[in-house]
């Protein structure tokens, strides 16, 4: 049985961090996951607190001042637990990943960014990548969206449609236009998955085609938006490239999932635990995790038909929410298949969600989740901590519902982070 | 659960995430092949029992399990796709090139005379061009160089002479399954695994052994590949019943032995071997977190590691990576890009070799830019491709580690 | 607005498009009028099961007959939306050999070919079907799409705007002592009232059947009962499965396309316009369903809903002309005194033509014209702007070609944008839940999570959504799939919900909007 300093369980932002975080302390470190994380699915951009209460379609202003509200207001929440120093210093060691590269996550000072969805919307967000930098609502001049005909997670005319329709209503103060480009005039191919189109990005040959298609049809004074392909490895330059052909500013729109800066984001964590001797095992499942006397001793992963062991001295339970498979259901109650740690759910099954799917309250099931400390040792309700070199990170933590706080990225982030600094000290 | 579901039943727990379409290596350089998801899961909805067909599309599936190794679903893609192209095979019938091409290997280790006749046929352009056009083995991919002696007649050779019934003590002794590759193509592989063995005072014992099946189930004739999986569990098995591990160097044949013959195949009994079959490096590794591995000497190489698929679909990390960086003076680079694009013998296929070239490409690029010493990578359809794609020297990890013990 | 014509039709269901398609055939004027969209009630909210009869042969004989020789006939005249399953009985341990025997014995009086099949036999048919069953009975069941049936039957009998009305309701019946002289309506989209004069009145309204009657100060006892079902991810048999008893709950699987359709149970309706599935009735569907098709216990269910069977009350003495225990023809002349008002309730998908039939030749008769019904010889066309699915799209990517297909606008049925480009441009209406229907866009897996977005934006590159707020759209879709994905959300549905809430409030924010 092969054996680690950590062994960290889950692959998505909260693994990630922790894993960095602990590597960077000069721990061994083994980290894995069922699958690629849910990096892939998120804009790529890092939500610490777009909306607060929990219902207002009001964005906070000021994300890391607002938290202390929150602190005081829900106690069990997961930032309650990590506190507002340490939130700030996650923030700066994830930061720290970009320190070296041209492509990087931007904030707008202080205070959270609003931009523009793939739907034409908007949402607040704090940290972006570096490549959305121009996408700003405050720059009133005019979008014209580009689209690719054969890329079907974007589409440029809805957006439009709905940025005018904004305009309309005073909302926002530019207008926008779209074109669609046929993939199979530029490419081999009628159609490519977003990853695909970003490499594409990345040649000059198609920079060229496509700059010469958009310039004979840009107005002067218009910023130019891009789905968010603008290359898989350098996409700071490929945006600068495309600046330079178009003699205008260009950023880019997130897409729907599978998203590019999303698999940026992933990319940048690996290549920077790989670099740290972290070792990755992916595609396999933790499946048992025996507990005594309030101690993990080991992780058992399935590679069928064999198992293998591994143990450590300190263990990180990031294996999400129900998405990612850290809770499941088991007949009418919510469980925590590994390790059965007791799950806060204060409603029963009839409960768990309301009538209306977009309410302003939250389904109750969204803040289901395993109960910590400050340490971010797992407890039971009467705050008795179950499993002492256990420690929870990410949405697996209850009493936070990350989709309408939007907040996911923050609490993965600072928990992540926390989750090794409190096992080690 | 309750234990492994089914192949087909793991259609459920796709959830659409689409994370396995940024992954597909076809599906990254051709959009004639629906992806992963589409071919898969979403496909296998629609092909009930004697209603829908399979479709061709599937055949461009290359086999990599890079898209069941990113599915945090668990969904089991690639075995899906597999499944898929054995019926689609048994409808259409196999083609006899890929019957060929399946069996080739094995053949030509037990026909060593016949191989400089081999070598000079694959050298004869004349004769590519035949087997080209009559065939549809593509003429711009190289043939491997076949080697007399093979590694099984170097054995035989080898003046201690092996010992064929293994004794009831076995503290210290291993079974070793060398692959059809090295015995007739890198038999230096074969032989550096035996003597790192031997330096660490480890006997090597080499059971009765046929091809792992691997290139049969590829060409999806789950037949063959069952009745040689038989084969080779009847011999393993005795060779572990006599208290023995068994270790191999081709990631590709040891996938296959330690997870296939049960999962796909589903052979009764394959279990047990599973348990007690090892990577060599695997095996190395676990004797030197116990202390008892010789410390190899300072040797001063620039190299690049590649992990291919099969590595990291048996989900044990990379073991060579990390012992080779033991050694003192190494300076290794892991290069991170997915497929090579061979995919055993879809590269050799006329209708799918530009497809092959074209996965390559970026893996080409990082290597060359890197100029390395040696490329080393643990599977010999990996080798042959980087060799095609950049003339540089590709070698077994294992081939390092020997030098490493020998430099004095 | 006003508007003349013969015959007003109340009810956009399949009786009431199968009525107008039976005028539109014998030459008589009609404007049909439906306050929703068509195939809005049971004729959309049933299991898509085409009857051979042999569910009722044994306690319904009449009703029986009636079912196989429309099956017959559909089968002929409508193929294209149809798939010819075929059916099994099956019989499990517990269940009499008392009752297979006489099942046998009125299948055969009747007319309904069947084949006895040994339990191995039956298992290798359907390898999902119980080890324990003693032994089966192949029926000529079958599986019809009953939203193409109804679009398909009133593109042959009309134009949408013109004859066919939807979004459309009608407010008041115009009645003198002994006659309607037409209706008043109400178009819900632009508000726009609307009279219609005409000679005779069919209300053709299914469960709200009685509610229409009383506009005209009139009344159709309705015994009104709901039945839920329940969709699973994939098929389970590839022929309709039911049990050999006497019909009971949940004792039916139906394939339906690439699914299989759990049912059904029987209870109080509640809310008329939406009816609510109890989250008992789901776990009661798979418990007894399994029986049969043990995998269905740990399958995976995509969406649960309900429909609300339009059944007539029959008590004595009331002068009603019975044509069976299947359906009513209610000829208010001779009920009420309203000599051209017409009510045809109850029924079965699989009988509507019948029904319409008999409606057309009333009128008809009524209208002193001897005109004979050319329904069941003519067959229906297909529908426009119909997506067949089905995997097409992997097929057609087989081909030897350059260039791979345009890209896969539904995950779930392999919808790609070209197929749903042609089929927008042959559609005859631009309303989002018929054009779900016919491309099937919303119907597998995902239920419409990803490909309503992309509909949308589909639509939008098209130039044919700039006047309507999408957003809204999209938000009203979203809420009217919650409520068919709500009862089934555990195991993968409720991951895979999970994945859909953080695409719909993490990256569109669509929470936020209004």
């Amino acid at each position: 049985m092969k054996h680690y300093d950590v062994i960290v369980i889950g692959m998505g932002l909260a693994g990630l961090m922790a894993a960095k975080t602990a590597a960077e302390g000069g721990k061994s470190v083994l980290l894995i996951g069922k699958g690629i994380g849910t990096a892939h699915t998120y804009t790529g951009c890092i939500d610490v607190l777009g909306y607060y209460p929990t219902g207002s379609s009001v964005p906070v202003e000021n994300p890391l001042t607002s938290l202390s509200r929150l602190i005081e207001e829900i106690p069990n929440h997961p930032y309650a637990r990590v506190g507002v120093s340490d939130i700030r210093n996650a923030l700066t060691s994830f930061l720290g990943l970009f320190a070296e590269q041209d492509y990087t996550y931007l904030s707008q000072g202080e205070k959270n960014a609003i931009t523009l969805t793939p739907m034409g919307s908007t949402r607040a967000t704090y940290l972006f990548p570096s490549t959305m930098e121009w996408g700003g609502i405050e720059d009133d001049r005019d979008v014209l969206i580009v689209g690719f005909d054969g890329l079907k997670d974007f589409y440029g005319a809805y957006i439009a449609h709905n940025i005018n329709s904004l305009r309309k209503e005073r909302r926002l103060s530019f207008g926008a236009r779209s074109i669609s480009l046929p993939l199979s005039e530029l490419s081999p191919r009628r159609t490519a998955p977003s990853s695909v189109l970003a490499r594409f990005f990345e040649e000059e040959e198609f920079q060229d085609k496509i700059a010469k298609v958009i310039h004979a049809k840009r107005k002067g004074g218009e910023r130019v938006a891009f789905p968010a392909v603008l290359g898989v490895d350098r996409p700071q330059e490929v945006r600068r490239e495309l600046e330079a052909r178009l003699g205008t500013t260009v950023f880019e729109i997130p897409t729907l999932p599978p998203s590019v800066p999303g698999f940026r984001l992933f990319h940048t964590f690996k290549r920077d635990l790989q670099g740290k001797g972290v070792t990755i095992i992916m595609g396999f499942s933790a499946v048992a995790a025996p507990v005594r006397d309030g101690r993990c001793l080991q992780v058992t992963v399935t590679t069928a038909p064999i198992e293998r062991t591994y143990s450590a001295e300190v263990y990180v339970l990031a294996t999400g929410s129900f998405f990612g498979g850290g809770l499941e259901v088991k007949g009418d109650r919510v469980v925590e298949p590994l390790f059965d740690l007791p799950v806060h759910q204060p409603v029963s099954r009839e409960n768990w969600f309301r009538d209306r799917f977009f309410c302003d309250e939250s389904h109750p099931i969204e803040s289901f989740g395993i109960m910590v400390d400050e340490r971010l040792n797992p407890i039971d309700e009467k705050g008795r901590v179950v499993v002492s070199n256990l420690h929870g990170a990410g949405s697996i933590l209850s009493h936070c519902d990350a989709l309408r706080e939007k907040s996911g990225g923050g609490v993965a982030l600072s928990t992540g982070y926390k989750s090794v600094g409190g096992g080690m000290h | 659960m309750g234990g492994q579901p089914k192949i087909e039943e793991t259609i459920d727990f796709c959830i659409r995430c689409a994370t396995c379409m940024e992954y597909c290596p076809v599906l990254r350089v051709t959009d004639r092949f629906p992806g992963p998801k589409q071919a898969g899961p979403g496909g296998q909805r629609f092909r009930g029992r004697d209603v829908f067909p399979v479709d061709r599309c599937i055949d461009l599936c290359i086999g990599c399990t890079i898209c069941e190794l990113v599915c945090a679903s668990g969904v089991d893609i690639y075995h899906l796709n597999l499944m898929a192209k054995a019926k689609y095979y048994d409808e259409h019938g196999i083609p006899l090139r890929d019957r060929i091409l399946a069996h080739f290997n094995r053949w030509m280790g037990r026909l060593p005379w016949a191989v400089p006749f081999m070598n000079r046929m694959s050298r004869s352009l004349f004769m590519r061009w035949i087997l080209d056009w009559l065939l549809g083995l593509d003429k711009r991919r190289p043939l491997p160089d076949f080697e007399v002696p093979t590694f099984r007649q170097w054995l035989r050779s080898r003046p201690k002479g092996l010992p064929q019934t293994p004794e009831s003590s076995a503290n210290g002794r291993v079974g070793y399954f060398y692959g059809c590759f090295t015995n007739i193509s890198e038999v230096d592989v074969g032989k550096a695994v035996i003597q790192v063995l031997e330096q660490n005072g480890i006997q090597v014992v080499v059971p009765e052994q046929d091809c792992c099946g691997l290139p049969m189930l590829g060409s999806g004739d789950l037949r063959s590949a069952r009745a040689i999986a038989r084969k080779n569990l009847t011999s393993l098995k005795i060779a572990i019943d006599s208290g023995i591990d068994i270790v191999f160097s081709s990631s590709s044949c040891g996938y296959m032995i330690r997870h296939e013959y049960a999962n796909v195949l589903g052979i009764p009994g394959s279990e047990e071997v599973s348990e007690k079959t090892y990577e060599i490096f695997e095996y190395l590794m676990a004797r030197h977190e116990r202390g008892s591995l010789k410390h190899p000497s300072e040797m001063r190489r620039k190299l690049a590691y590649f992990a291919p698929c099969h590595v990291r679909a048996v989900g044990m990390g990379l073991p060579a990576l990390e012992l080779l960086r033991l050694i003192p003076g190494i300076h290794i680079e892991l290069v991170d890009e997915g497929c090579c694009g061979l995919g055993g013998l879809y590269g050799y296929k006329k209708e799918k070799y530009d497809i092959s070239m074209e996965i390559g490409k970026d893996l080409a690029k990082h290597l060359l830019d890197l100029s390395p010493d040696a490329v080393v990578t643990d599977c010999e359809g990996c080798r042959l491709q980087i060799r095609h794609l950049t003339g540089i020297k590709v070698i077994h990890p294992i081939q390092i580690l020997r030098d490493a013990y020998l430099e004095k | 607005m006003e508007l003349k014509t013969q015959v007003v039709i109340i009810g956009g269901g399949i009786t009431g498009v199968g009525v107008a398609r039976d005028l539109a055939q014998r030459g008589i004027e009609f404007i049909l009028i439906e306050k929703g969209d068509l195939a809005n009630g049971a004729s959309g909210r049933n299991h898509g099961y085409l009857h051979s009869g042999a569910r009722y042969v044994v306690n319904d004989p009449h009703a029986a007959m009636e079912c196989i020789q429309e099956n017959q006939i559909l089968k002929r005249i409508a193929s294209w939306c149809i798939e010819d399953t075929g059916g099994l009985f099956v019989s499990l341990p517990e269940d009499s050999n008392t009752f297979r025997d006489q099942f046998l014995r009125s299948c055969e009086e009747i007319g309904i070919p069947t084949r006895c099949l040994n339990p191995s036999e039956a298992l290798a048919l359907e390898p999902n079907l119980s080890k324990d069953i003693t032994g089966a009975i192949h029926v000529p069941d079958a599986a019809i799409d009953p939203f193409l049936l109804a679009f398909g039957n009133a593109e042959d009998a009309g134009d949408y705007g013109k004859e066919i009305l939807v979004r459309t309701e009608v407010t008041r019946l115009i009645r003198t002592r002994d006659r309607i002289r037409g209706v008043e309506a109400l178009n819900g989209e632009t508000g726009e009232p609307l009279t219609v004069h005409a000679d005779f009145v069919v209300n053709a309204s299914g469960v709200w059947a009685d509610q229409v009657a009383r506009l005209a100060g009139l009344s159709v006892p309705m015994e009104l009962s709901k039945g839920s079902m329940v969709i699973t991810n994939r098929r389970v048999s590839h022929r309709v499965v039911h049990r050999c008893r006497l019909p009971s709950d949940g004792d039916i699987v139906v394939p339906n396309h690439t699914v299989s359709i759990l049912g059904t149970t029987s209870g109080k309706i509640g809310d008329m316009d939406n009816p609510f599935v109890e989250p008992w009735e789901v776990s009661f569907l798979i418990d007894e369903t399994s029986k049969m098709l043990p995998c269905l216990t740990g399958a995976r269910y995509i969406r649960a809903y309900a429909g609300i069977r339009p059944l007539f009350k029959v008590s004595s003495g009331q002068d009603s002309r019975e044509l069976s225990r299947g359906f009513v023809l209610l000829d208010h002349g001779l009920q009420d005194g309203v000599e051209n008002f017409i009510t045809i309730t109850g029924g079965k998908l699989v009988t509507y033509r019948l029904m319409a039939e008999k409606t057309g030749d009333l009128i008809c008769q009524k209208m002193g014209l001897d005109i004979p019904c050319k329904t069941h010889l003519t067959p229906l066309a297909g529908v426009k702007g119909a997506v067949r699915g089905r995997g097409e799209y992997l097929k057609r990517l087989g081909q030897e070609g350059e260039k791979g297909e345009s890209e896969i606008i539904c995950d779930c049925e392999l919808i790609s944008r070209g197929e749903l480009e042609d089929a927008l441009r042959g559609l005859p209406t631009a309303d989002l839940r018929e054009t779900l229907h016919r491309t099937r866009l919303a119907k597998g897996t995902c239920q419409g999570a990803f490909c309503s977005y992309r509909l949308l934006g589909v639509l939008h590159a098209a130039g044919k959504v700039e006047a309507v707020n999408s957003n809204a759209q999209l938000k009203g879709f979203l809420e009217e799939r919650w409520k068919g994905i709500r009862p089934v959300l555990w195991g993968d549905q409720l991951r895979e919900h999970q994945f859909i809430e953080e695409m719909y409030m993490g990256v569109l924010n669509l929470d936020k909007e209004k």
